[in-house]
């Protein structure tokens, strides 16, 4: 988990994968109320921008972030990593949900 | 890595607070209880933080590092023993050092003028080393007695014993004459044949001649023959011993230094270097393999013994008795148990600064 973070890290200082995405595909998003997830393989899920979490469970758990409530489902679930803006989650993923 | 456990209770609210200063890691949750890690440099402030939100029942332990260096000298480790152990393998098919044991005073070039004609040298493969003419080979060399080769490790061990050769005898023809082996004056002569050198009553020296290995015929034809003889001389068995009026004696303060070195095919893997701080000091160096396996691992071990040098004086007047019999005492090591001592005799000579004791045994006894 440390190596994907520091590729993270390293990758932000030269190419910000989400900066690129944004003005790629001209969208306009608001930077104040803006998150952003990754779900790798439904075995890692990882967002960011998160402002809090609600609820830990090994079935469920749900992240408040700028814009709302990210709901994750699924089995063995584990918050593998928080930070003061991101939560990185493992498990066996059935569903994300934004709401 | 420190490891909390502490009861779920406002887990997610406490998360929220901590994950604003700290990198949690691994939040698990059950029914029971919470578990969640943190690096070793905020468990204290994560302490005061779950005290300060009211969490008393928690408890933290340390766990192994996983970090990318610890995976990183896992890594190395186990890459240093299957290089090693490859060295080791591949170490062990080669020849490293060739080492000459026993007395190789006349043969040591002419062994290796063998080795070289034969392609022996370093780092050659022992499989390709034909041990049995190898030996046939040196064996059939001038002066040598007695060859044995093997390896050990990775040195090629070539065991020499030379030929004696015989101070008594030299060549003469087909026989050898009968030579003196000391200073002697001839009592008896009894000659069963070849033709005497000498007669009674001639002082001989050593290395003189005492029975030619011929015969004359009535005919006047010389022959070669095997001189035999029994020859009974009086032997003058002399020791000598030189005493200053003054010697250095060394003694020995039992303060020792020790060093040693490890070494693995010539290269120096370890050493100690323990400072020797000893004004006079003897050094004594051993070395040795670490074991009999193939890897030839040599330890060498530098022992430095302090002494004192204390100036004596020898009061040789005092003690001319003793070095007088001491003298003695060397001499009759050259006496046999069976010659007969006909005569015993003392010189002392005082020189400037030291003096010689000179003794004389004289026995009769058989020379040839």
């Amino acid at each position: 988990m440390e190596d994907f973070v520091f590729i993270c890290y390293f990758e932000a200082n030269v190419f910000n994968f989400f900066s690129e995405l944004v003005a790629d595909f001209g969208i306009e998003i608001d930077k104040a109320n803006s998150f952003n997830i990754v779900n790798m393989s439904n075995k890692l899920v990882y967002i960011e921008g998160q402002k809090g979490v609600i609820k830990i469970g090994d079935d469920s758990m749900s992240i408040r972030v700028k814009g709302g409530v990210i709901v994750v489902f699924g089995q063995k679930l584990k918050l593998k990593k928080i930070t003061g803006t991101t939560v990185c989650i493992v498990g066996e993923i059935h569903q994300i949900e934004s709401v | 890595m420190y490891k909390f456990t502490m009861s779920p209770r406002n887990t997610e609210k406490i998360f929220n607070k901590l994950s604003n200063k700290f990198d949690i890691f691994d939040v698990t949750k059950s029914d029971e209880s919470v578990i969640f890690f943190c690096k070793d440099k905020d468990k204290k402030q994560i302490q005061k933080y779950l005290k300060f939100y009211g969490v008393v029942d928690f408890t933290f332990k340390p766990v192994r590092s996983t970090s990318l260096i610890s995976k990183v000298t896992s890594i190395g480790i186990i890459l240093g023993v299957v290089v090693s152990t490859i060295l080791w393998i591949v170490s062990s098919f080669f020849i490293t050092d060739v080492i000459l044991m026993g007395d190789t005073t006349f043969t040591e070039q002419n062994i290796y003028d063998v080795l070289k004609k034969n392609n022996i040298h370093d780092f050659t493969f022992k499989s390709s080393i034909d041990v049995e003419s190898l030996e046939d080979q040196i064996e059939s060399l001038p002066y040598i007695s007695y060859v044995s080769i093997i390896f050990r490790g990775n040195a090629l061990i070539i065991n020499i014993k030379e030929q004696l050769t015989n101070t008594e005898i030299v060549d003469y023809g087909n026989f050898a004459p009968i030579i003196s082996i000391y200073d002697c004056k001839i009592t008896s002569i009894k000659l069963v044949q070849g033709t005497l050198a000498v007669k009674a009553g001639d002082i001989v020296r050593v290395g003189d001649v005492l029975v030619y290995p011929y015969a004359t015929d009535s005919q006047g034809n010389t022959r070669s023959v095997q001189p035999l003889a029994d020859i009974v001389a009086d032997v003058y068995i002399t020791s000598s011993l030189t005493v200053y009026d003054q010697k250095l004696e060394r003694k020995y303060t039992g303060n020792v230094v020790k060093n040693f070195d490890i070494s693995f095919l010539g290269l120096k893997i370890y050493s100690t270097n323990n400072e020797v701080k000893f004004s006079n000091y003897e050094s004594k160096t051993s070395t040795s393999y670490i074991s009999e396996t193939l890897i030839p691992i040599k330890i060498t071990y530098t022992m430095c013994y302090e002494y004192n040098e204390v100036v004596e004086n020898t009061n040789f007047l005092e003690n001319l008795d003793y070095y007088v019999d001491k003298t003695r005492q060397t001499a009759l090591l050259n006496v046999k148990e069976y010659d007969i001592i006909k005569n015993e005799s003392h010189v002392v000579r005082d020189y400037d600064g030291y003096h010689v004791v000179e003794y004389s045994v004289t026995v009769n006894k058989k020379i040839a």
